[in-house]
């Protein structure tokens, strides 16, 4: 997990004054205070007076004491500086006069609630650490508050919860080995492309034409070749070219390695999810190929608005980054009637769980556009501890399912890279540079494709 | 990338020495009021209807059953003379402590882990009353509750003016709806300040 950065996050401190109500008990106190004294006046009963004598003291001590509904205090969570995997969070509370104590409901990484009651001594900065599980946009402390005046006769309300969020980036894993589009169009760039030019390796021996440069004339080859004393022979060498690559990033779902959490889903809980395989596939992707000198794109499936063009330089790398760690799981079903549009030629990574059927229908739609397409394998390798046999033969349906889908994928021509390590294939610095290299089918790479 | 075994358990907040759990609260009422009613109720029939109510007061505070108790073990006094004893002292201190209790339960989430001086206010309170009320019990029993034959220092006649007077102003002042500047403040309205909480 790379460290967040240390602007982190920092909750805006409550906005409103707490509207204070009576306890339910004061009225009860005071029926009770009165039957009492009633009692006792009409049966001649001293001692029914006297148990009234502390309960109306008491309430009227307790409310005595109520807190001024004028006076408004301050509560403040912040984020402290990120320290590792995990970061520290302090509340401060500063109540107004008369509070007794405070109700604190917080929940940690969206996860159950816990509550605590503490007093209002001056010394009261609160705080905990929070561990940072995932990437991504998240929340990590979320703490709803009301105070409590004396005996807890007077009652303050609920205030607006405080959240402290942060984004997280993701981890980047080196990208030695770069797949490459079938066709490179760029005109300068660091990969050797099919067409003569300056730049790359030696690409072969042609005939002179009109705007060859005369040191490139191999006066050997001439020399073996000529017909007659008009007739040259050039060296010519492959020209440079940039690729061009699309990153589409399926964040319609974000399923965690424990399947007994699915259907909760909870951050604290889940494991390493998808999304987090993601976003790492898709930085480190990005980053590798900005390195390279290419030009890369970002689309997430799930929102329009997270659409990058392509482009090339570190300042597009930042907005790429930026992008694809603020990718989060829409709430709302997603359907896509359209494929977004690739540019001619891109190299197309197509980031999914594969857990549905549409983003195998994206993928075959760019295939049959003639793109080439890699499908990267997101899903985290499944841990079935604690599911039940049903669980177990849901998850057993649904990976058959995706097994399936892969296999279309596969046999449509659609590469398919799996990019989490789980020591199940090998490892993913060899699954790419087995990508890199040229095919023997059909699916060849750039150099000597034209 | 982080890994499963990197999952650890959210720490709770640090509220330092926040070590009480709610429950004890409500172990605490049910245990005054049961010891109450077996002391008070102790043969009658009484006692089942006491121990209810302390159950249910504990159980489900939101319907105000701990005071239901106080009623009932305080109208039980009627059964008996009201003759100076222990057992009038500790019902004094007894049904003022099931209100505080009460008050506490009511407000504090059964789930939550109090810190203990929370509980520091409260107990000061409870001592600041209990020790007048006691000292005023004392001598008004003697003086006004009848002796062994029967015959009283000061006859109940001589405060019944007073009683009524007394007790018509502690109605009013007990039943009276809140002061206006409550229910009226310019806190009332939300949103009606900035950066205060």
């Amino acid at each position: 997990m790379a460290v967040p950065p240390p602007h982190a996050a920092e909750a805006a401190p409550g906005r409103e004054l707490p509207r204070w109500r009576r306890s339910a008990g004061v009225p009860a106190a005071a029926v009770v205070a009165v039957v009492l004294a009633a009692a006792g006046l009409i049966a001649g009963r001293v001692d029914l007076a006297l148990l009234a004598v502390p309960l109306v003291a008491g309430v009227g001590l307790s409310w005595g004491r109520r807190p001024d509904p004028s006076a408004g205090g301050s509560v403040r969570l912040e984020l402290g500086t990120p320290r590792g995997a995990e970061v520290d969070y302090v509340l401060s509370l500063r109540p107004p006069p008369g509070v007794e104590a405070v109700v604190l409901r917080q929940r940690l990484l969206a996860g159950e609630a816990r509550e605590v009651v503490v007093s209002t001594a001056p010394d009261g900065a609160l705080g905990g650490t929070v561990p940072l599980l995932h990437s991504g946009p998240q929340e990590l402390v979320r703490v709803e508050y009301r105070y409590l005046g004396a005996d807890a006769a007077a009652v303050g309300s609920p205030h607006e919860p405080l959240v402290a969020e942060l984004v997280v980036a993701p981890a980047r894993a080196e990208v030695r080995a770069l797949p490459l589009p079938w066709r490179l169009q760029g005109l300068t760039g660091s990969h050797a492309s099919a067409r003569a030019g300056d730049g790359g390796d030696f690409r072969d021996v042609h005939r002179f034409v009109p705007g060859d440069r005369l040191r490139r004339i191999d006066w050997k080859a001439t020399a073996r070749r000529a017909g007659n004393a008009g007739e040259l022979y050039v060296r010519r060498t492959a020209a440079l070219a940039d690729a061009t690559v699309l990153l589409v990033l399926d964040s319609r779902d974000d399923v965690g390695e424990q399947v007994a959490e699915w259907s909760r889903n909870a951050a604290a809980t889940m494991g390493v999810s998808s999304l987090d395989v993601a976003r790492e596939a898709a930085g480190s992707l990005a980053s590798a190929y900005i390195r390279a000198g290419d030009r890369v794109g970002f689309q997430d499936l799930s929102s329009t608005a997270r659409m990058i063009p392509h482009g090339g330089g570190n300042r597009h790398l930042w907005r790429l980054l930026r992008a694809i760690e603020t990718t989060a799981p829409s709430a709302t079903p997603f359907s896509r009637h359209r494929p977004p549009i690739v540019p001619p030629g891109a190299l197309v990574y197509l980031l999914s769980s594969l857990l549905d059927d549409q983003a195998v229908r994206l993928a075959l739609t760019w295939r049959g556009g003639g793109h080439r397409v890699v499908a990267v394998d997101v899903l985290p390798a499944a841990r079935l501890a604690r599911t039940n046999r049903y669980q177990r033969l849901a998850h057993r349906v649904l990976l058959m399912e995706r097994h399936d889908r892969i296999g279309l994928l596969q046999a449509r021509g659609v590469e398919v890279l799996r990019w989490p390590d789980d020591g199940a294939t090998l490892p993913r610095r060899v699954r790419l540079q087995l990508l890199s290299r040229p095919s023997r089918h059909g699916a060849r790479p750039a150099v000597g494709r034209w | 990338m982080v890994s499963l075994r990197a999952l650890t358990r959210p720490a709770d907040l640090a509220a330092g020495d926040a070590r009480l759990p709610g429950l004890a609260l409500r172990a605490v009422l049910l245990a005054v009021g049961i010891g109450l009613a077996i002391v008070e109720e102790g043969g009658s029939g009484l006692l089942v209807v006491a121990i209810a109510l302390a159950i249910g007061a504990a159980w489900a505070p939101q319907y105000l059953l701990g005071w239901g108790l106080i009623l009932c073990l305080g109208l039980s006094q009627l059964a008996r003379h009201d003759v100076l004893g222990w057992r009038l002292l500790v019902l004094l201190a007894g049904l003022h402590l099931l209100h505080v209790l009460s008050l506490l339960v009511l407000e504090l989430p059964w789930r939550s882990w109090i810190q203990p001086s929370v509980l520091a206010g409260p107990l000061v309170r409870f001592v600041a009353v209990q020790l007048p009320a006691q000292a005023l019990a004392i001598p008004t029993l003697a003086l006004l509750a009848p002796g062994g034959g029967g015959h009283r220092p000061v006859t109940m006649a001589a405060f019944a003016g007073v009683g009524i007077v007394a007790l018509a102003g502690l109605t009013a002042l007990l039943l009276l709806p809140p002061p206006a500047d409550i229910a009226d403040a310019p806190g009332a309205r939300p949103g009606s300040d900035a950066g205060e909480g």
